[in-house]
């Protein structure tokens, strides 16, 4: 297991706000103290855990904001959908943090150099701060994200050299334990490690032991698969109204992104997207820009969004924007570049043909062939999804048309009969199998020709009343 | 005179019905040499409605198209099959050389909804062939909305009737009639776009013979060095598949005859795709 902890630091603010100006200074206030500052902030002397009046005087043009955990938590679960396109295991790790096991995606992604800059790279278009970690636990990986050290550890014994260098402080633990700690003379996890657990425990509890030794790995430490929903579902307030498309784009961004990461994860695509933007003091504005067929490219989504937003008049500046996706189409993944343009577009055909029929007929009614494992004739082909694995097992001695149900035949003096008196010219077969799912079968087949010419499959029943019955035309 | 009537044949205008060099038509071999004899340009008409008419089921409708649907099924694009009137049975067609991973199979409840679903595949351009089995009472708009759909698609539509709707006219490329007789069966060529009237063949269906590879029917032996050449031509074998067997080597007493007339057809058809 390697685990990719993210931690998005600034979280609070970046949830209600993109970085629309980095000179402008914001802040997110909760219960009349800062809890989160912009980078401008920071820089203007700012820091969290300044009171309202102070952090005024400070600085006298800071816009604050008030927090919104509920808004926070919707952003944590949209990384978390838009994460699945790294990995099938991503954990909430709540306030602020994503946990990621992505030992199974480093060959996908041409090892972890490249899918620590393809993240990098999808974050800053998002427009999120970040810190990484990489560690074999996801407590480690935590660890190292919250030290602020990208520096990978790939092992444990990698992790446990870097315990000198983790300050204590970075363990969640009680602020009377951790002064506890302080009074001890423990600085570093490492100084931690080397006390005995037994004397440890009656002074501070279990908890700081237990949480080192779920890092080291030395206790279990599940984490809960992060289930995405079936639908998106977006939300952002702009810090300031938009006027223009090009401001609204800039924010719906962010919203398309998430959805290509979640539609990439789910290998999905959309058809309809509604995007609701809402205005002080009028009716939201409510489009509805639709696509051919499924997509689930970033850079497609939003030329659509913007070429529907361009046409459309707006009657007031816009302070929200909300995206919907009620519909996740199950998309086939991208072909590889190495594949002619021309095989491409067939497929798209092809699944364009396949779509209109299943949604006019129904699925049952549109399928593919296969030979299936088994001697009894009606059992030996199945319908499949159409294009879907097959086994094509092949058996000249079969006819090309086969009748479901086998069709009773009527005899004169012993001779079965079907548009005259058959000749029978090949035979007997005998098939003679499934006693065990009750269905079995005792039969001699034969080929007859009929007066007519044609060339018909047919058996006689074994078991009493020895009916002949015709199952099939050479075609 | 001579001369005024050769000039005016060679202006570009003037297309001759016999001269399908122009027409820019395709043609699918049929895998039958007396059969692309006759056809024009060698094959069936791509592009194009056929008809095939008979009277029965079982008196080879099917067989005559399998050399056919063989080879496009392996071509990359798909075979559609629109409301047989029975089941298509996967181990046979399997044994006749076609890729079962590239038959799709489409059944409706109401006849409407069979049209609608021939034009789609037809048009779509992802298959090679369409199988449909009309109604009887198909009309001929309905019909030359078919071939228009054949034509936008690129795809080979194969209408297989009743023998008793050769009266009705039709916009089809070409129309076929099927009549058993014992042994080999009787081909009655009712229409054929860039043929000049009627004209009847008659084929062995379980012995294909394709026109770019005669192979020899005779007993004699042939040398033992045209056989290592022969052999050395032929492409690798898919695994699970019994290796090719030479027709002239000496056979054991086979109780089923099928399988030589089977595994002969698929050795011809390779030899046949390994030339061009």
């Amino acid at each position: 297991m390697l685990w990719f902890a993210l931690i998005f630091p600034r979280l609070p603010l970046e949830a209600q706000a993109l970085r629309p100006d980095p000179t402008l200074p914001m802040a997110v206030a909760e219960s009349g103290t800062l809890c989160c500052v912009s980078q401008a902030a920071a820089q203007g002397g700012v820091t969290p855990g300044l009171g309202l009046p102070a952090a005024q005087a400070l600085l006298p043009g800071l816009r604050l904001l008030e927090r919104n955990p509920v808004a926070e938590q919707q952003a944590l679960r949209r990384l978390a959908d838009w994460s699945l396109q790294y990995t099938s295991h991503a954990s909430l790790h709540p306030p602020d943090c994503l946990l990621l096991e992505i030992r199974g995606s480093l060959r996908l992604f041409g090892g972890l150099d490249a899918l620590l800059r393809h993240v990098r790279n999808e974050l800053d278009a998002l427009g999120y701060d970040w810190l990484a970690g990489t560690a074999p636990t996801p407590l480690a990986a935590w660890l190292l994200a919250r030290s602020g050290d990208p520096e990978p550890a790939l092992s444990q014994e990698e992790f446990r050299q870097r315990l000198t260098d983790l300050p204590v402080r970075l363990l969640p633990l009680h602020v009377s334990q951790q002064q506890a700690l302080e009074g001890l003379g423990i600085h570093t996890l490492q100084q931690l490690l080397a006390l005995p657990s037994r004397d440890l425990g009656p002074r501070l509890g279990r908890a700081p032991m237990q949480l080192l030794e779920r890092a080291l790995g030395q206790l279990p430490d599940p984490r809960p698969a992060h289930r995405p929903r079936k639908t998106y579902h977006g939300e952002l307030e702009l810090p300031a109204p938009a006027h223009t498309s090009e401001a609204i784009l800039f924010a719906l961004q962010r919203l398309i992104r998430e959805l290509a990461g979640l539609l990439r994860g789910l290998e999905a695509g959309v058809q309809r997207l509604e995007l609701l933007l809402a205005h002080r003091n009028h009716p939201p504005t409510r489009l509805q820009p639709g696509l051919m067929q499924p997509s689930r490219e970033a850079d497609h989504l939003l030329m659509i969004c913007r070429e529907r937003l361009e046409r459309q008049p707006l009657p007031a500046p816009v302070v929200r924007i909300t995206l919907h996706a009620g519909r996740l189409l199950p998309l086939a993944p991208e072909a590889l570049a190495l594949l002619d343009a021309r095989i491409e577009e067939q497929q798209q055909r092809w699944l364009r043909l396949t779509e209109r029929l299943e949604a006019r007929l129904g699925e049952q009614c549109v399928l593919g062939l296969d030979t299936h494992p088994d001697h009894r004739p009606e059992h030996a082909w199945r319908g499949i999804r159409p294009g879907g694995e097959s086994i094509q097992k092949a058996n000249p001695h079969r006819p090309l048309w086969l009748l479901a149900p086998p069709r009773p035949l009527h005899t004169e003096q012993g001779q079965p009969c079907w548009q005259g008196p058959l000749a029978l010219c090949q035979g007997p077969e005998r098939i003679e199998s499934g006693w065990w799912d009750g269905h079995d079968v005792s039969r001699d087949y034969y080929r007859a020709r009929s007066p007519c010419g044609a060339l018909l499959w047919i058996y006689r029943e074994r078991r009493s009343p020895q009916r002949w019955y015709l199952h099939g035309f050479f075609g | 005179m001579n001369d005024a009537l050769n000039q005016l044949l060679q202006e570009p205008g003037i297309w001759r019905a016999a001269d399908n060099q122009h027409t820019g038509q395709r043609h699918i071999p049929s895998g039958f040499a007396e059969l692309d004899g006759v056809l024009p340009g060698g094959g069936w008409p791509d592009a194009a409605l056929t008809e095939l008419l008979h009277a029965h089921s079982g008196i080879g409708e099917l067989r005559l198209l399998m050399p056919a649907l063989a080879r496009l099924s392996r071509s990359g694009r798909w075979i559609a099959l629109v409301a047989p009137p029975h089941v298509p049975y996967a181990p046979a067609l399997a044994a006749q050389g076609v890729d079962l991973s590239r038959i799709l199979l489409v059944h409706s409840r109401e006849g409407r909804d069979n049209l609608w679903a021939v034009e789609q595949a037809l048009r779509s351009g992802t298959c090679a062939a369409v199988l449909a089995w009309p109604a009887a009472d198909i009309t001929g708009q309905q019909l030359r909305r078919l071939q228009l759909a054949a034509e936008a698609g690129q795809s080979w539509g194969i209408l297989l009737r009743h023998s008793a709707c050769a009266a009705q006219t039709s916009p089809a490329a070409l129309r076929l009639e099927l009549v058993s007789e014992l042994e080999t069966t009787r081909l009655k060529l009712i229409k054929c776009r860039g043929s000049l009237g009627r004209q009847e063949i008659m084929v062995n269906l379980d012995r294909p013979r394709t026109r770019a590879m005669p192979l020899p029917v005779s007993t004699l032996a042939p040398s033992p060095r045209a056989l290592a050449g022969q052999r050395r031509n032929w492409p690798r074998q898919r695994p699970g598949t019994r290796p090719a067997r030479p027709q002239q080597e000496p056979q054991p007493q086979l109780p089923l005859p099928l399988e030589t007339t089977g595994s002969d057809t698929r050795n011809r058809l390779r030899l046949v795709r390994q030339q061009q």
